[in-house]
């Protein structure tokens, strides 16, 4: 599913054995679009040496930072930005294809 | 490198390797020369010229441009890439953002997951860029850090974290110090410092 500048989406916590560029503070945490960006080469593909890696958008995302840390000592307009490639999101308002019972 | 795979260090003054990826990476970089890929007169060539990137001539003058001229600031801000090279300087091979420090906005750069950094316009990046506190903690609490570097922000302004961990590298566009209106291109990028482009200092 894409997605577009100002869409609120939902990084999702998967399992991934080897390489990814997902760091695990912002799994399972809601931003907003703020770019699209690529298509780019999925990393978990590229860092096994795949000659031709699917390629997806990769969106920069803007989080609160008082919704990534609950005792956040900042103001409540301080952000954190992060770029996150296509299948790892999903829009923060539906059901999570990861974890659909959680 | 000899077939025998003796695994003698690269240089005499060269540490044996401690850990299992200094191993890996010794034993993949010597596969590769043999296989005829690189030489290792290449590979000393590419390091050297990594170390020659200064950031003081370099990031300093993209941004002492920018502080000059108002169009190819416009530029930077809108295709960092294409503006650089159209000054004759290498913005390098990755997709560049200039991130532009305002009154209202101060921007940082961190890659939690290794050390992501603008190298064709500041050069290797600093130790502290590479620990792991730096990158656990700028992201968390980027207030007490910047702090830390020197630098405290008024609550109203707003600090905008950038994790370079994918795709985008980052430079820090400073504010241009006030009182500065008489000074030559060449003097102002000697005020722009490395800090500043990566957002932990005012410039």
């Amino acid at each position: 599913m894409s997605f577009h500048a100002g869409d609120t989406v939902r990084i999702l916590r998967r399992d991934v054995a080897g390489h990814h560029r997902v760091p695990g503070y912002v799994m399972d945490r809601v931003g907003v679009v703020t770019e699209v960006l690529g298509p780019e080469a999925v990393p978990e593909e590229a860092a096994l040496g795949h000659a031709a890696p699917a390629r997806v958008p990769v969106y920069r995302v803007r989080l609160d930072q008082t919704s990534l840390w609950p005792r956040y000592e900042g103001p409540s307009h301080d952000t954190l930005e992060i770029e996150v490639h296509q299948h790892w999101l999903a829009p923060a308002d539906g059901p999570d294809p990861v974890r659909p019972e959680t | 490198m000899a077939r025998d795979h003796s695994h003698s260090p690269p240089r005499p003054d060269h540490p044996p390797p401690q850990t299992r990826h200094r191993f890996l990476d010794l034993a993949l970089n010597e596969l590769l020369i043999e296989r005829g890929l690189y030489t290792e007169a290449e590979l000393r060539d590419m390091i050297a010229s990594i170390d020659s990137v200064d950031p003081s001539t370099h990031g300093a003058r993209v941004v002492a441009r920018s502080w000059i001229d108002a169009d190819f600031r416009r530029r930077l801000l809108n295709d960092a890439n294409a503006a650089i090279a159209d000054i004759g300087m290498d913005p390098g091979t990755a997709q560049l953002r200039v991130l532009e420090n305002t009154p209202e906005t101060h921007n940082v750069v961190v890659c939690t997951l290794c050390s992501c950094y603008p190298r064709a316009l500041l050069g290797r990046p600093p130790a502290w860029y590479r620990d792991r506190e730096y990158r656990a903690r700028v992201v968390r609490e980027p207030r007490a850090v910047l702090a830390e570097f020197g630098l405290s922000l008024a609550e109203e302004q707003t600090v905008r974290v950038h994790d370079s961990t994918a795709e985008l590298r980052f430079l820090v566009l400073p504010e241009r110090p006030a009182g500065t209106g008489h000074l030559a291109e060449s003097e102002l990028a000697g005020l722009v410092t490395r800090d500043g482009m990566i957002g932990v200092a005012k410039r």
